[in-house]
């Protein structure tokens, strides 16, 4: 084990309170330097103590990464200088089980953000990323004994070997593309879950992350297994400080859906306007199963994210609900993707985006049908709200369709907020901004509440937040 | 002060059509015949009070493949441009319809709309649709649909109960999946002509679909 | 115009996939009778009367149903409306595109066509007239004709619309799938009576199925079924209906 080296306080001037502005000092451990290499790629696995496979996949990951061009298409990531970015920072030794053990300057950041501690009210449990490393996680005794798995990706990887090999890469491959490549490489943190046969988890496992240094990459690894006839619903929350550089975000997301079984993935992103945020979430669906993707996309400087369910077998069924706020100098660049390649299968997205202050929101989506699925039945449904002139909107769904037996129907609408509902709404007392803000809270409730309670409560907070100031 | 202008295509073409101001232009197409390579028409409302509806009717067989990339610029205030497609395909043949509708941020008080419906007749046909939008300004009415599938199977159960033969049935049908737009064409010869060669298209076809 | 007919259903079992929805049932129904079948949601009142249609999702696995001897099980749908079977559906379906008259007369030459290739089909302007006629007897007002079939119309246009159609096509048995649901007192009164007037000129075999009482304020059945989970469980008169409304549907049903 390495010696722990001291890292310099990289700190910013703290702004006005406001929930991402502040920043937490924190001692950190061991902080590579910047920039990615091979060397950088070796310290990392061995500070991890990780197998011998486990290192070539990162070494090849990082040829693929290296070879792959930027895509040339989808938002402006010309502002990502790669060299400038530390890549695996750790700050303390090993992952902590209990709420009491987790160091007090790293409570006192998820308490400021307002994030509840308790572990008796919504939550089952609970892992919290700080610094690429997973800080703390508690299990509820209950969970284990059904045989339920949730740990960190770095601890499920030493723990659970041969269950970890077998998915592991498999739905999303280094090859698939550059930020793939780059994560496979540089990965660390996430949550590695499985869930037994025929368990069922009533209550949202949740997981936090949290950029905290200045060019921090987070590079969270997670891969979620439901076995045959269980289901779980997994919450990612996120919020970072802001910045005066750029901080990358690159994370990859691995869900199985096996026989009969159901997953719910949430998250509420909101991470501080420098963010890039590239993100490759896919599930495959096997017969019977359902693949349900909440996502809501607040924050970030950049965010490409199109979460997608592949329907392998007969009677599988995937629904993708978008919801993304692109404010002032933010693109929101979202959407879903859904491949059917069995019969019998279906799939709903639904894309709700809000645009305001020259703030731009994209909608990406493909549906794809191969020959011989029949019987497939899908809806697509786009929504844009601009709210003033400056904004914008895009919406670029696709559908290639070769198979006759179907049933595919898409919408789409653009437009701003109605003279005649803001005008009612101000008769009744309301000020401008008020009715504005009652509207686009309403535009966006089908998806919002949708969300657990207490996060649908921050959600419309944050929401009326973004509002304020942007009428007139 | 408008001119409506009534254009008869039988094709989709590579060309640039630029909408003079207060100009309405109307464009019908009744594409029988398909082609190698996209074709690229463009339609550019660089004035204002410009207007443009189009609506194209694609009856596809044998391996015929329509591939084209229809783009819709609004560049001034006030100008409208709402594309129908309605294809059915049968026998091998293939559509590839790329919609690129693009308002300008002054473009205020546009009004957009493209829609794309496909029958798919038989079981080797296939489509490949995308309605992009790109919209810089919030003055805008604008939208965008896309269907696709193949003969209504209960409302096909439902004219069969009624006693009509299964071919008599799906003739009806796809008729009346043409129908809705060909109702709101002004010119009577455009429209008897699009439907009598809707009534030979069907009846040559060989596919119980 | 009818000659007697007899449609003869035994022991028909029906099932979707591995769920069993028809159990057995035996019904005889003849000319100029008036039958009602009752019974709760789920008892498969609906899927009879789509079996019977030819519904392709429905699997028959024992039983016969003939018409005048002849197999009707063996015919594709086209076939049983012109053996002269008619569903007034539950909920019937919107075909947009298609205007009400041009499908009605097309209907109405194909059924006739079958039985007399003499038949001379029917142009659209009489058959126009002779759909005016029958629409003012339902109160349908005569733009429907001009109308794509089923398109905005309301709960009780859609049904009377369905009506409309058994008066054309003339069957030998109709079957009406909760024709009364979604009408108001006023619209099932001229829809009811009206029924009646078509029975009597046609001399038809009519099954209705209901659940609700109020329609043999109405229409005197000659027999009322009640069906339960898959079997006519009770038959009779109207005095079976006094014992559900005073005991419910469990008081009919013995084991």
């Amino acid at each position: 084990m390495a010696v722990p080296k001291k890292t310099k306080k990289l700190l910013n001037k703290t702004s006005p309170t406001s929930a991402s502005s502040f920043k937490t000092k924190t001692t950190s451990f061991f902080a590579v330097e910047k920039g990615l290499n091979e060397d950088i790629i070796r310290e990392i696995s061995a500070q991890k103590s990780e197998p011998k496979w486990m290192l070539e996949f990162r070494l090849k990951s990082y040829q693929i990464f290296l070879k792959k061009p930027m895509p040339l298409w989808g938002a402006d990531l010309s502002g990502i200088d790669f060299d400038n970015i530390h890549y695996y920072v750790r700050p303390q030794d090993k992952v902590k089980r209990n709420w009491e053990d987790v160091p007090t300057e790293i409570k006192d950041t998820f308490e400021k953000l307002g994030i509840p501690e308790a572990e008796r009210k919504f939550l089952a449990g609970s892992g919290a990323q700080f610094e690429s490393e997973m800080v703390y996680h508690s299990l509820a005794e209950n969970l284990t004994k059904q045989g339920v798995i949730f740990e960190s990706t770095d601890d499920a990887l030493k723990h659970h070997p041969e269950l970890f090999k077998k998915y592991f890469g498999t739905i999303i491959p280094p090859a698939d593309n550059k930020f793939a490549a780059l994560n496979s490489a540089a990965w660390s943190g996430g949550s590695f879950i499985y869930i037994p046969k025929g368990v069922h988890i009533e209550l949202p496992l949740q997981a936090y992350f949290r950029i905290n240094s200045e060019n921090m990459g987070q590079f969270e690894r997670t891969l979620i297994i439901a076995d045959e006839g269980s289901s779980v619903h997994y919450v990612e929350g996120c919020t970072a400080p802001t910045y005066s550089s750029d901080s990358l975000h690159s994370a990859v997301v691995e869900i199985i859906v096996k026989k009969g079984a159901r997953v719910q993935y949430t998250t509420i992103q909101n991470w501080s306007s420098n963010v890039y945020n590239l993100v490759t979430k896919r599930a495959a669906a096997y017969a019977n199963a359902q693949m349900y993707w909440l996502d809501c996309n607040l924050g970030s400087k950049v965010t490409m994210k199109y979460p997608s369910i592949i329907l392998c077998e007969p009677g599988a069924r995937g629904e993708i609900q978008s919801l993304a706020f692109a404010g002032h100098g933010q693109h929101q660049d979202a959407g879903g993707k859904v491949v059917h390649l069995a019969s019998n299968t279906s799939s709903t997205i639904i894309s709700k985006s809000i645009s305001k202050k020259g703030g731009r929101s994209t909608y990406r989506g493909l549906v794809k049908v191969v020959p011989g699925a029949k019987n497939v039945k899908t809806r697509v449904i786009c929504d844009a709200l601009m709210l003033d002139k400056d904004s914008s909107s895009d919406t670029y769904p696709v559908m290639d369709i070769r198979e006759q037996d179907v049933s595919i129907a898409h919408e789409a609408t653009v437009a701003k907020i109605g003279e005649e509902e803001l005008f009612y709404l101000m008769s009744r007392g309301l000020s401008e901004e008020q009715a504005a803000t009652l509207i686009v809270n309403g535009f966006a409730s089908p998806i919002v509440k949708q969300l657990p309670m207490e996060y649908a409560v921050e959600l419309n907070r944050l929401l009326t937040l973004e509002m304020t100031g942007s009428v007139g | 002060m408008q001119n409506t202008n009534i254009r008869f295509l039988d094709t989709i073409p590579n060309e640039i059509i630029v909408l003079e101001k207060n100009s309405s232009l109307v464009l019908v197409g009744l594409i029988e015949s398909g082609w190698i390579g996209q074709r690229h028409l463009v339609i550019d409302a660089q004035a204002k009070n410009a207007h443009c509806e189009c609506i194209f009717f694609i009856l596809g067989k044998d391996k015929s493949s329509f591939s084209a990339r229809i783009e819709a610029i609004h560049r001034a205030p006030l100008t409208s441009i709402k594309a129908r497609v309605r294809a059915a395909l049968t026998d091998s043949s293939s559509s590839n319809i790329e919609g690129v509708w693009k308002v300008q941020h002054k473009a205020t008080g546009a009004d957009t709309y493209f829609s794309h419906h496909t029958l798919l007749l038989s079981d080797k046909a296939s489509v490949k649709t995308a309605p992009y939008l790109e919209i810089r300004t919030d003055e805008v009415k604008a939208g965008h649909a896309a269907s696709i599938g193949k003969v209504d199977e209960d409302a096909l159960f439902y004219l069969l109960s009624r006693g009509l033969s299964e071919k008599d049935a799906r003739t009806l049908l796809v008729e009346g999946f043409f129908e809705k737009e060909l109702s709101t064409i002004a010119d009577e010869k455009i429209v008897n002509l699009i439907r009598s060669s809707i009534i030979s298209f069907l009846s040559n076809n060989k596919n119980e679909n | 115009m009818t000659n007697k007919t007899s449609l003869q259903i035994k022991n028909l079992r029906v099932a979707i996939g591995n769920t069993k929805i028809l159990n057995g049932v035996s019904l005889q129904v003849n000319s100029g009778e008036i039958h009602i079948i009752m019974g709760q949601n789920g008892s498969g009142k609906s899927t009879l009367l789509s079996v019977l249609m030819g519904h392709p999702k429905y699997e028959v696995t024992d039983g016969s149903v003939t018409i005048n001897k002849k197999n009707l099980l063996k015919m594709s749908v086209p076939e049983r409306a012109q053996a002269g079977i008619f569903l007034g559906f539950q909920h019937p379906q919107t075909v947009s595109g298609v205007t009400f008259g041009n499908f009605l007369r097309l209907a109405r030459n194909s059924v006739a066509t079958a039985h007399n290739p003499k038949f001379v089909p029917i142009g659209p302007a009489p058959f126009a007239v002779l759909m005016r006629t029958e629409m003012a007897k339902l109160k349908l007002d005569s733009t429907f004709i001009s109308r794509f079939v089923n398109e905005g119309f309301s709960g009780g246009e859609k049904k009377k619309a369905e009506i409309l159609q058994m008066a054309l096509l003339e069957p030998a048995v109709a079957f009406l799938d909760e024709i009364d649901s979604g009408l108001d007192i006023d619209a099932l009164k001229i829809v009811a009576t009206e029924l009646v007037e078509i029975q009597k000129k046609q001399g038809m075999a009519l099954v209705i199925v209901s659940h609700n009482p109020k329609i043999l304020d109405f229409i005197n059945p000659d027999k009322i079924h009640i069906m339960s989970k898959g079997k006519i469980v009770a038959q009779g008169g109207k005095e079976i209906v006094v014992q559900i409304e005073q005991g419910g549907y469990d008081a009919l049903i013995k084991g």
